[in-house]
């Protein structure tokens, strides 16, 4: 059948060789994009004409901003088509990405706060994207905090996947709360209608920190896959070879 | 190439560096816990089926045990 493929991808011990093939794949190119990052957006880039130095904090909090977002919209999906289709890789991956998420939505949260202080005079503001993004932090420590409270991996998979896929709804809140409502928070300026707004000498960095921290993420959640996937096989003859290494 | 005139330039961040330096050193602290974690993850979840293994061969080896008639 053409389904054979799929259920090879998805099968534990298949998961579980791949996503320890794939870690160094994703680290090291992470490794080297981010240091090349930090040499552009810290040292090469031009100073901000507005902002002075003060600007070079997006070169680790929109990549981090960027993470927050989209490793919640993963673990949400990978929450739902484990409920649909009760595939326990699909879980094991959510459940995967929470504690990175989460992280790196506190980053966002700490790094927007340091930029806040010189440039609108405060560390926080109860503002639509501020607001938003915090939520967002919430609600991924309660998706950690529901899991932790079940003893059965099973029931806390799918329970928590119905409060990632219902916690979704705030992603779309905290990308678009700067064009809907009057924010603080500046709008978007890597892409504002279709043509950027700021000059290459600044956007490579971005561009570049953007890529080193999504394939940072991808080499951390192949790790925690690896072990997630472990704790959900409790008798596969499989993990008996799989772990003798 | 660079924006910075000299070394103290670059640390001074154009008097910003109380923020952009804390701000990067978070950054960088939060992406070395998530390498922390993760190895911890995956250790902890190897021993726990090493244990688990070690139980059930154990058991295997006494012979069958008696079930609980229900």
């Amino acid at each position: 059948m053409a389904w054979t493929w799929f259920h090879r991808l998805a099968s534990p011990p298949h998961i579980y060789r791949t996503a320890g093939r794939l870690t160094p794949w994703l680290a090291w190119p992470a490794a080297l994009l981010i240091v090349a990052g930090l040499i552009g957006g810290l040292y090469l880039a031009p100073p901000d004409y507005q902002q002075g130095d003060g600007y070079r904090i997006m070169y680790v909090h929109a990549p981090s901003a960027w993470l927050s977002l989209m490793v919640y919209t993963i673990m949400a999906v990978a929450g739902g088509i484990g409920l649909i289709w009760r595939m326990k890789v699909a879980h094991a991956v959510a459940a995967a990405s929470a504690p990175i998420g989460a992280s790196f939505t506190l980053a966002t949260l700490v790094t927007g706060s340091l930029w806040g202080k010189p440039m609108w005079g405060t560390y926080w503001a109860w503002d639509p994207r501020l607001t938003s993004e915090l939520i967002l932090f919430f609600m991924y420590l309660g998706y950690m905090g529901l899991r932790a409270a079940f003893e059965d991996v099973q029931r806390a998979d799918r329970i928590s996947a119905v409060l990632a896929v219902v916690g979704l709804v705030d992603v779309p809140i905290v990308h678009y709360s700067v064009v809907w409502w009057n924010s603080l928070h500046q709008g978007p300026s890597v892409m504002y209608l279709g043509k950027p707004t700021m000059p290459p000498s600044m956007l490579v960095p971005l561009l570049i920190m953007f890529l080193g921290f999504t394939l940072f993420f991808g080499a951390v959640l192949m790790m925690r896959l690896r072990g997630e996937v472990l704790l959900r096989e409790r008798t596969a003859t499989w993990v008996r070879e799989a772990i003798r290494t | 190439m660079s924006s910075f005139h000299s070394f103290y330039g670059f640390l001074d961040m154009g008097g910003y560096a109380p923020f952009v330096w804390p701000a990067y050193a978070v950054t960088f602290t939060v992406m070395g816990l998530n390498i922390y974690w993760a190895k911890r993850l995956l250790r902890r979840a190897r021993q726990a089926a090493r244990r688990r293994i070690a139980v059930q061969e154990e058991t295997h080896l006494a012979g069958p045990t008696e079930e609980p008639s229900v």
